[in-house]
């Protein structure tokens, strides 16, 4: 639950995923050769969610396939999209009509969130459909997506041009740029990834995504590595949230025991720490963990 | 109008692979099967080779044999004895190098591709990358 102060207050966050938009011939066959499951144009963003993997089988971007006007914007959370579209172009087969285009400076992804968020969409005209909560919507050069979290979140991709006299607009109506921490917050009550949570080149089983790789694919990068630690059950590390009564920091710390403990969000409120760490298999059956700090510190577990 | 749309917006799109001269190596067992398999064709026929984005190591390995492509202005055009193998410019980077073998075996057999500029290869010899 959410106790900060700040998440009462209506706040902006600007995150800093990439775009590539593939327009042609059946972009979707092309992309969905190199993601971890298969693709279809769906209006559930959970069910457009995929993975780009390396050979060996760890992430190298969690994307989203949003579906506009015939065209696939695929939305990563990785910084930098440059080495998406580098494997995209190389995997271009002589005969495919697929233009690949950089997005990265034209679009820009923002989340409102707050308690009263809906106040506020109305205010900016935001539209809303009924029964679409899981769906972007495209307005006015915008797709908008509502959120069940909590707080309730508004997603938004604009052009970027337009950026400056959105959020002036929305200054008027008491929009707020959120802090890192406070958006760091809403994250962790949400379980929300962040590219820091990826920073290590987790594998999909570590960091909360496992049912992102479908096991009757057949073949995409990492599917070999996935299908053996599947099949022997050899997962090591899990993602958890935590909370400890003291100021902690993203990074690598040891359990009491010398177990390695990767804390990847941090957010402080008061005297807590509230994060996602990723965290060895042992302590997968534990509510609780010591760790080595300045002082004797208690991480205190919630699952993912 | 929708998010990619609208009067002056307009994308960069992402430049093609880098183009070089591919060489590629043909063993003389798979020259033999091609001559077999092109046999009074080889005037208006050729072999394809290219590369494209799957399997397990990120790349896969595609061969036919098509008709010679009218417009070959993008293609590189290397010949052995007769046979004409084509390769695209944009597959130039990928493939520069190969080596193309045939085994005559009834397991693991037919035509095989080894790549010394793949840092890793799929058991199925498929895929590389």
């Amino acid at each position: 639950m959410i106790v900060d102060g700040n998440l009462s207050e209506i706040n902006y966050h600007i995150r800093e995923n990439n775009f590539t938009i593939l327009q042609g011939n059946n972009p979707l066959g092309f992309l969905n050769r190199i993601i971890t499951n298969t693709i279809q144009n769906n209006s559930d963003r959970n069910l457009n969610l995929t993975l780009l993997c390396g050979a060996s089988g760890r992430i190298e971007d969690f994307l989203e396939v949003i579906f506009s006007d015939g065209k696939l914007i695929v939305m990563g959370i990785n910084t930098n999209g440059d080495n998406n579209r580098q494997k995209l172009v190389q995997g271009k087969n002589w005969n495919e009509k697929i233009n690949i285009m950089d997005g990265d400076e034209a679009l820009t992804f923002l989340t409102i969130f707050g308690e009263e968020v809906n106040d506020i969409a109305n205010s900016f005209n935001l539209e809303k459909s009924l029964d679409e909560s899981k769906a972007w919507i495209e307005s006015e050069s915008k797709l908008i997506c509502y959120n069940n979290t909590n707080p309730p979140s508004i997603d938004l991709i604009i052009q970027t041009d337009s950026l400056s006299f959105f959020l002036e607009s929305g200054i008027e109506s008491a929009l707020k740029k959120s802090s890192i921490n406070t958006w760091n917050k809403f994250c962790i009550d949400n379980s929300i990834l962040q590219c820091d949570d990826l920073m290590s080149s987790p594998l999909p089983f570590e960091c909360g995504l496992g049912h992102l790789i479908d096991s009757n694919k057949g073949c995409y990068p990492g599917q070999e590595i996935h299908a053996r630690i599947e099949s022997r059950g050899k997962h090591t590390k899990f993602i958890a949230k935590f909370v400890a009564n003291s100021h902690l920091h993203t990074g690598k710390y040891r359990s009491e025991d010398g177990k390695k403990i990767m804390i990847t969000t941090i957010s402080i409120i008061g005297d807590k720490s509230y994060g996602f760490a990723i965290l060895p298999t042992h302590f997968q059956d534990n509510n609780e963990i010591s760790i080595i700090d300045k002082k004797p510190t208690t991480l205190y577990l919630e699952s993912f | 109008m929708g998010i990619l749309g609208g009067d002056g917006f307009s994308l960069p799109i992402v430049a093609n692979n880098p183009i070089i001269p591919a060489s590629i190596t043909v063993t003389d067992s798979a020259l033999a099967q091609m001559k077999k398999t092109l046999e009074n064709e080889e005037s208006t026929h050729c072999l394809i080779i290219s590369a494209q984005s799957g399997g397990c190591s990120g790349y896969v390995y595609d061969m036919k044999i098509d008709e010679n492509p009218k417009d070959n202005i993008e293609f590189q055009i290397l010949l052995f004895d007769d046979i004409r193998i084509y390769i695209h410019n944009s597959d130039s980077y990928l493939l520069n190098g190969i080596e193309l073998d045939y085994k005559d075996s009834l397991m693991g057999g037919g035509f095989n591709i080894a790549n010394p500029n793949a840092s890793r290869e799929c058991g199925c010899g498929q895929s590389f990358g």
